[in-house]
Parts: C-alpha cells; structure tokens; sequence
C-alpha cells in the first residue's frame, strides 16, 4: 500500500514532469514492466485531461462597472477630505484671498462708523504743521471774525472737533477719545451749576440730531468736545476751531487711521459759528429778550455766561432760522455780525451772541 | 513604456506592473484595466471552488476591492495574478466557510453547471462544430467531473483546480496557497486520485 501510494504520487509528479531525470527513468521503468500501473497511469492521464476539458464561465457584462462603482464609493470619501485639505488650491487660493479682502474692508468699514474717534490737544504753539490745513476748511467769513484770545475763560460748544487747551504743556497733548471722557468725569464734581445745566442740554441735543448730515459730527463733538471744567482748571485761552486761523488752540489729530477716517466728516457738514455781537445799554432787558428770541426760533443747548464786560449766549439754531433771529435780535438792540448767510445751509449752527454795552 | 490612454491609465498593451505603478499613484482607472484582464480567470478559480455562480461573482468583486485596498504592499516579488489569485483564493474559502456555518451548504454540492451558466454564462463555442450526440455526451461527462470536482476535500480541490485547471507552477501555487512544495505534490496526487476513482465509479473513464 505504502508502496503504491509512493506511485501514484510519482505518477503524479510524473505527468506533471518534475521528477528529476533518475525518477523519471525509473518511474518509465516501472510503469513498463507493471501493467496495474500502466493502467492507472493512463486513467490519471484521461481524468487530468477530462478535468482540464471543463468549461470556462464566462463573467457578467456588468462585473467590472460593478467593480468599479464599489471601488469608487470606497475611495471617494478620501479623495474628498484629500482634496478639501490640499487638492484644489487655484480655487481654494483665490476664495481665501477674496474672503480676506472683503474680512479687511469689513473691518474697515466698521472701524470708521464705529471706532473711537481720535482727536487730540496740541498747543497751538507746536501745531503750526495743521494750521493751514484748518484755515482752508474755514470759510472766508470766520476768519474774519474777532478773535479771542484774550479771553479768560470761554466754553467751546461743539463743532464736531476737540477744542484745545492753550494753557497745557505741550507734552500733555491728549490722543483719544476715552482721556477727554476721563477728563470730563474727574472735572465735573468740580464744574459750576451752569455747566451741569449746559451738559444737561447736550444730552438731549446729542440724541435730538441724528438724521440730520452734521448729526454725525455734531453728536460727537457733543459727547467728546465740551470740557466742562474749563474753568476749574484753570485755562487760559479756549476757543472753538471754527474761529479759524485766529484760535489756533484746536487741531484735529492727523495721526494713524484716525486721521483718515477723521477727514471726510469734517469737510462734509462741520457746523460753523455765527458771532453776533448786540450793543445795548439794556443789558438785562436784552439778555432777557434774547432768551425768548431763542427759544421762539428752536435753539438747542442753549448756554449762557455772565462775564464782567458782556453776556454771552452760545446756542445751536437750524440753519434756516439764523436769519429770523439776527433780526429779531436788532429789537434788543445794535447788531452786528458777520455775514449770517454764510452758514445759513447749516441744518445746525453754532451761534454765538454777546451782549455788549457800547459798539 | 507602451502607450497609455489618458481616461483608462493604463491599456491591454501595459504590463501588469505598469498598471500597478498608475494605481499606486492614485489613478484609479489602470485598475480598471487589471480587472478586465483578470476578472475571468479569478471567476473560474472562485466557481470551481464554490460551485455557485452568484457567490463566485461576489467572492470575486470581494477579492478585487481587497486587492485595490492591498495594492501598495504588492511589491511585484510574484506576478500579480499570482497575488491576485490568492486574495481570490482566502476569499473563496472565506465564502465557503460561511456557507458551510449556515448550513447552506451541505457538504460540497456544487450547482448543476448549466444552470449556473444559464442565462449570464456563455460556454466556449468550441464545440459548435462538433456532432450533437457527441456534444451531449461530452456535456454529460462534463457534468460528472464537475460533480466529481464537488466531491474532493477543499484543501484537495484547490490543488485541482489551479494545477490542472489553471495550470500554475508548483511554485506559483506554493505563494498562493503559502504551503511547501511537498505539500502540494502529495495533495495533488491524492486529489487526482480521488477524482480518478470518482470518475471511474461514475464510468468516465476505466473499463468502460
């Protein structure tokens, strides 16, 4: 058995021929003198053969799209994250670019409607760089108007800019928006009644002039520009940028973006001041008169001072009722101003009116 | 290099290590190529082994999108239809094993060939010219060493089939199965023995 079993295998290695070349001569050998064996040899032979014979299958139409399809859903998830990570960089580059321009004049836009405006204090000593850029702004007729410079104290209602402190060392200038606030708040425990009442008016006015086109401006310097503790600290020499060459104390900060997103506002619609100077000898009557002259024409924070030499009355009043006024005020007395129509486009104006005993 | 066509990767005229290199590049359509090159023969292999149709046309997508997932740890130290002819193979007995665990299978009864070629299978036209008596009869011994095939042991029928069958090396078939070469010689002829003594009880062959 043992043995026949180590022929059929050879006889097997045998049709396959990878017996060496001495079992291959032995198995002939065998095979030719053992007629069993022939016989077996020659039905593993035919049983190869008949196994060899079998049909072949032949493989469906739709196997290889088939294949394909589930090779595709199996790699596509790759490719994607593949390619939403580095593939598609001539779309992706762009878009990025694109998303950061617009992220950039987004901010941009929001910085100049909503930032902290920047304004500053410099002594007019030292800002003669900025002065001509301001008398440019003015309009003929505030230059010529009297300056003030000797004046011991004055209040600057606001002409959408900071008003200057001359007295400051020239080291002190201010840059922002939040050191005014300081200055106010640390100021106002110490102000005068008369200055809690004007910044009682302002309040209002700040909120009372908003869809006007100076309203932007006007608001601000409302908020940012009126100092209520001029006096208590002891200024000097204030005076509202809109007297032009002659108050050289305000200048608006040109530094950084500020100053850029500074400028257009104040070429836009900065209200000017109107100074009306009214001679009488009836100085109560006519502070009186004037009072009621304003409030009948709609003047808003209205402010009032009491100096040894004159009364002076600064107050905001539309444009189109400076006229009205300048005429109502020649029953309390002499007037005289500059020229009123100048500033008469104005939606607000600042108008300033001093009481004076003699021409 | 031979030519290649852009959308396919590579072309009936590459090589298969040339379609190997695209694929490991990442351009899935040279394996669209290998699949139509080798889908056939991996079907036969997987039907004689399985004896079903259906289940050989599912063992062979297995054992393409094993080989896809697998491609880059084919090194080329064998032919590729060598690698290839041994994911089909675990597959096929993979799939032989879960039939067998269902009891779907019982033992080894492989599908009537012509039923299983029925309607997607076209058979060799061969024997179109041939007489029909001689084409019945030689259908019906066609059938019987199917049957006979059906009835060896797995590790048998696997020798069979890609000795006599498929015709690979001994060594080709010691990479695909991973067994020495004794094995294989001894297996093979016990399995030509077995189907030698089937054959002769079903009188194919013998003293007719």
């Amino acid at each position: 058995m043992t043995i026949k079993i180590h022929v059929e295998d050879k006889l097997s290695q045998y049709i396959d021929g990878v017996l060496s070349a001495r079992e291959t001569r032995l198995v002939e050998e065998h095979l030719a003198a053992c007629g069993p064996c022939s016989a077996a040899f020659s039905d593993l032979k035919k049983a190869r053969e008949l196994v060899h014979d079998q049909e072949e299958v032949d493989v469906p139409a739709w196997f290889t799209k088939k294949v394909m399809a589930r090779l595709a859903q199996e790699v596509e998830p790759e490719k994607n994250i593949f390619e939403k990570l580095f593939r598609p960089l001539r779309i992706k580059i762009p878009i990025e670019v694109m998303a950061t321009c617009i992220v950039v004049v987004l901010a941009l836009y929001l910085y100049r409607t909503m930032g902290p405006e920047m304004t500053t204090h410099v002594n007019p000593r030292e800002k003669t760089p900025a002065a001509p850029e301001q008398t440019m702004r003015e309009p003929p007729a505030e230059t010529s108007l009297p300056a003030r410079p000797d004046e011991e104290k004055t209040r600057g209602i606001s002409n959408g800019l900071a008003i200057g402190e001359t007295g400051k060392p020239a080291g002190r200038a201010h840059d922002t928006r939040t050191d005014e606030l300081k200055k106010e708040e640390s100021a106002a425990a110490k102000s005068s009644e008369q200055e809690a009442a004007l910044r009682q008016t302002e309040k209002p006015q700040a909120a009372g002039t908003p869809n006007q086109s100076a309203a932007g401006p006007a608001r601000e310097s409302v908020a940012t520009a009126v100092p209520p503790d001029t006096q208590s600290r002891g200024i000097d020499r204030m005076a509202p940028f809109s007297t032009g060459s002659a108050t050289p104390g305000t200048v608006t900060a040109k530094k950084g973006p500020q100053a850029f997103s500074h400028e257009r506002p104040m070429q836009r619609a900065i209200p000017r001041e109107i100074v009306i100077s009214v001679y009488t000898e009836y100085r109560e009557a006519a502070t009186e008169k004037i009072e009621a002259e304003l409030k009948r024409f709609g003047a808003r924070n209205v402010s009032k001072e009491n100096r040894e030499d004159r009364e002076v009355f600064i107050a905001l009043v539309a444009g189109q009722s400076v006229k009205g006024l300048f005429d109502a005020l020649k029953t309390a007395g002499e007037v005289r101003s500059a020229d009123i129509t100048a500033n008469t486009s104005e939606d607000y104006t600042t108008v300033r009116i001093e009481i004076r005993g003699s021409p | 290099m031979s030519h290649r066509v852009d959308d396919k990767g590579c072309t009936s005229a590459d090589s298969d290590v040339e379609c190997v290199s695209l694929i490991k590049e990442g351009r899935l359509e040279a394996f669209e190529e290998l699949v139509e090159r080798y889908q056939k023969r991996m079907l036969n292999i997987a039907y004689r082994m399985i004896g079903d149709y259906d289940e050989a046309c599912e063992v062979v997508q297995e054992a393409f999108l094993s080989a896809y997932r697998a491609i880059k740890k084919f090194r080329g130290d064998a032919k590729f239809s060598t690698w290839l002819t041994g994911i089909t193979m675990n597959h096929a007995k993979n799939r032989l094993r879960q039939i067998k665990s269902r009891s779907y299978h019982e033992v080894t009864t492989f599908d009537d060939p012509v039923d299983a070629a029925s309607s997607e299978t076209v058979y060799d036209t061969q024997a179109q010219d041939t007489p029909a008596l001689e084409q019945l009869e030689r259908n019906e011994i066609r059938q019987k060493v199917w049957e006979c095939i059906g009835t060896l042991d797995q590790d048998h029928r696997e020798v069979l089939v890609l000795r006599d069958i498929e015709e690979f090396s001994y060594e080709e078939i010691g990479l695909i199965l991973k067994i020495p070469d004794g094995t294989i010689k001894s297996r093979l002829s016990r399995a030509r023995s077995a189907l030698t003594q089937c054959l002769k009880m079903k009188k194919v062959i013998g003293d007719l």
